[in-house]
């Protein structure tokens, strides 16, 4: 089944007879997209199935006030990573977290363990980057989002992006670099 | 998953190693958790959805007697204040001796509250200066600073020159011997 235009969605959505199906169509279209951004960026599964829902939820309870000068999916990945960073703060604030409880991969690279081991690193590097350092890099890499879209979810210039994207990549690298 | 173009040109030249990376997702999520979640995500939007947010029927029509009603209440309330004022007016010596108390306690209190606000506003104008002056030497920082400020990048990601030696020492190699 194809997904329906964004536009569409939010003409659903908006008028109380239709309200519901652009809810499901919304939901349909978005939730494995979201599910692994928050994912990338609060590591744990209960963790980004809470802040998932928490994301809808802000959409339902916001509608009314959304501007379309920015795009529904735009808007979308905004919530969720704020909701994904107020997460992350509100962890900290509570307990420390290890770098070591970060994300460890389940499957294999090619079926060998020299594929697992760098991913495992790439975690890794990931996870020790700032909070907004990540989400940068994980707009730009994982999402290969535009940086004219990802100044929109993250309210920072596009040359702001640009510079921190790219320091995160060289950062990255170096880490992957050691002990190869 | 592979890189689209414009990501892997990007990548490519300085990082190699992670360009050649698969973006395969390797994260493990439970057995039917997309398609139970939409199910869950779904019936939590409808209890939120405006629609739920409707007033009960003949609300409106009941609301202004409601408020008249609470308008009436308050002005009667206010009117027994003022007979109680007037019965403490007699007891005028008790007025006098709180007053003085009052006044006593408060001038103190005041005092100290001046003394720590004075402190803080020196405090916050220190500041103040000392970021101005940081930035009229170094305006070239200004939106690396930001950028450190919002955690979009760290102060080990760049190379910090110290200008302010590098003009110094351009000076000194003007002075004549």
């Amino acid at each position: 089944m194809g997904f329906r235009d964004d536009q569409e969605i939010l003409n659903m959505m908006l008028s109380p007879a239709s309200r519901n199906e652009g809810y499901r169509h919304l939901v349909s279209k978005y939730k494995e997209k979201l599910y692994w951004h928050i994912r990338r960026m609060v590591t744990e599964h209960e963790d980004a199935d809470d802040v998932l829902q928490n994301t809808f939820l802000k959409v339902v309870k916001n509608i009314d006030h959304f501007k379309s000068q920015s795009s529904l999916y735009t808007w979308l990945y905004r919530i969720a990573s704020n909701e994904s960073l107020n997460f992350i703060q509100s962890r900290k604030n509570k307990s420390f977290v290890s770098l070591d409880s970060g994300i460890q991969y389940g499957g294999s690279v090619e079926g060998n363990i020299d594929g697992d081991l760098i991913l495992n690193k790439l975690a890794k590097a990931i996870e020790s980057l700032p909070d907004k350092q990540k989400l940068v890099f994980n707009l730009r890499y994982y999402d290969e989002m535009p940086y004219h879209s990802m100044a929109e979810v993250t309210d920072t210039s596009v040359g702001a992006l640009k510079a921190s994207y790219h320091h995160a990549v060289k950062k990255i690298e170096e880490y992957l670099k050691a002990d190869i | 998953m592979n890189h689209t173009n414009d990501v892997y040109d990007e990548l490519k030249g300085v990082a190699p190693i992670l360009s050649t990376l698969s973006k395969e997702n390797h994260l493990e999520v439970p057995n039917q958790y997309f398609e139970e979640v939409e199910e869950k995500i779904l019936s939590q939007m409808r209890i939120y959805s405006p629609e739920h947010a409707v007033l009960p029927d003949g609300y409106m029509d009941v609301v202004e007697t409601k408020v008249l009603q609470k308008l009436e209440n308050s002005t009667n309330i206010h009117q027994e204040k003022q007979e109680s004022a007037k019965i403490f007016a007699l007891k005028w010596w008790k007025s006098v001796a709180a007053a003085v108390i009052l006044i006593t306690t408060g001038s103190i209190v005041m005092n100290q509250l001046s003394v720590t606000n004075d402190k803080t506003l020196a405090a916050e104008m220190i500041d103040q200066d000392i970021y101005i002056k940081y930035l009229e030497l170094h305006p070239e920082d200004f939106d690396i600073n930001m950028m450190i400020d919002q955690g979009l990048i760290e102060e080990s990601d760049v190379s910090i020159v110290n200008y302010d030696e590098q003009i110094l020492e351009l000076l000194e190699s003007q002075i004549p011997d």
